[in-house]
């Protein structure tokens, strides 16, 4: 391992570690700010959902031609239930309850997205609320 | 010794593709799906350093092909067939111009920045989200890691294929 490889690593970790304190310092700014949930299938959005109250315990379908997703909101975390796809992964993803996080299925091109309303709202958003279930 | 070399790197392929399918069974926990660690990188900077750059690459698009073949998944065909070509690409550079500088080690930290960069753009072509690369600070601590592991096994594996030296 020579001095430049010292470098190199040293150089990498920094900087990932400051992005990543960087993005957490971003989310927890954003904590307070009314939040929504951006579901998206194949980059555009199909579902907005407030992160509140009124989603609280509930459960939404996210069906497209690419496949079948739900998502459970309980309080003020996002994660998901079920979905179509063969490797699961994200079901393992877990919770998300911070703005920029992410839940992330490729195989179905879905992704779920915490938002807060800073952000520019996008043009499409049907609410396919299907209930408890 | 065309076909000395040719069942070589058959051989380099075959292995990569072994630790392909194993590395599968380990998906990172954090991130996004079908993110790896590159481990696999061992082998395609092993042919890089033994047999040059075309032969890496031809290790790596054969290693990503023969996994959709195995596996059956077009969406990790993608990300595997653009992180090792990508991070073939950029070891080959560092290796050729950078390697008194940087050791295999160094080498294969790009490799590895550069198999997870691959990784999130066929992330953000498919979602159309380029938001995905919020994962690249926590994928480039774990290549720091992975490319560090992956180095050092190079090293050893070169130099006890060099002592062989039935290569060419």
């Amino acid at each position: 391992m020579t001095k430049a490889d010292k470098g190199l690593i040293f150089v990498f970790v920094v900087l990932s570690a400051a992005c990543l304190i960087y993005l957490a310092a971003m989310g927890l700014m954003n904590r307070d700010a009314q939040r929504y949930v951006s579901v998206q299938v194949n980059g555009k959005e199909v579902q907005h959902i407030p992160l509140d109250a009124s989603s609280d315990g509930k459960h939404f379908l996210i069906q497209s031609e690419f496949g079948r997703n739900v998502l459970s909101i309980t309080g003020d975390a996002v994660e998901m239930f079920e979905a179509s796809c063969p490797d699961q992964l994200c079901i393992r993803q877990g919770r998300i309850d911070k703005v920029g996080q992410m839940l992330v299925c490729l195989p179905n091109r879905t992704l779920v997205e915490i938002k807060g309303r800073t952000d520019a709202p996008d043009s499409q958003s049907t609410d396919t609320n299907i209930g408890r279930h | 010794m065309a076909v000395k070399r040719m069942i070589f790197l058959s051989l380099l392929t075959a292995m990569a593709l072994v630790v392909s399918l194993i590395e599968q069974s380990f998906p990172l926990p954090i991130g996004i799906p079908g993110a790896k660690l590159g481990i696999s990188n061992i082998i395609i900077l092993v042919t890089l350093v033994l047999y040059g750059f075309r032969a890496a690459l031809v290790v790596a698009v054969l290693k990503s092909v023969l996994l959709m073949l195995i596996t059956g998944s077009i969406t990790s065909f993608w990300y595997s067939l653009v992180g090792a070509v990508l991070s073939a690409v950029i070891m080959a550079v560092i290796f050729r111009f950078f390697t008194p500088t940087f050791s295999l080690i160094g080498v294969s930290e790009f490799g590895a920045l550069a198999h997870n960069v691959g990784q999130l753009f066929v992330a953000m072509i498919v979602l159309d989200n380029p938001r995905i690369f919020y994962y690249l600070p926590v994928l480039t601590l774990i290549g720091v890691f992975s490319g560090y592991f992956v180095g050092l096994s190079t090293n050893y594996l070169t130099k006890h294929l060099k002592r062989v030296g039935h290569l060419d």
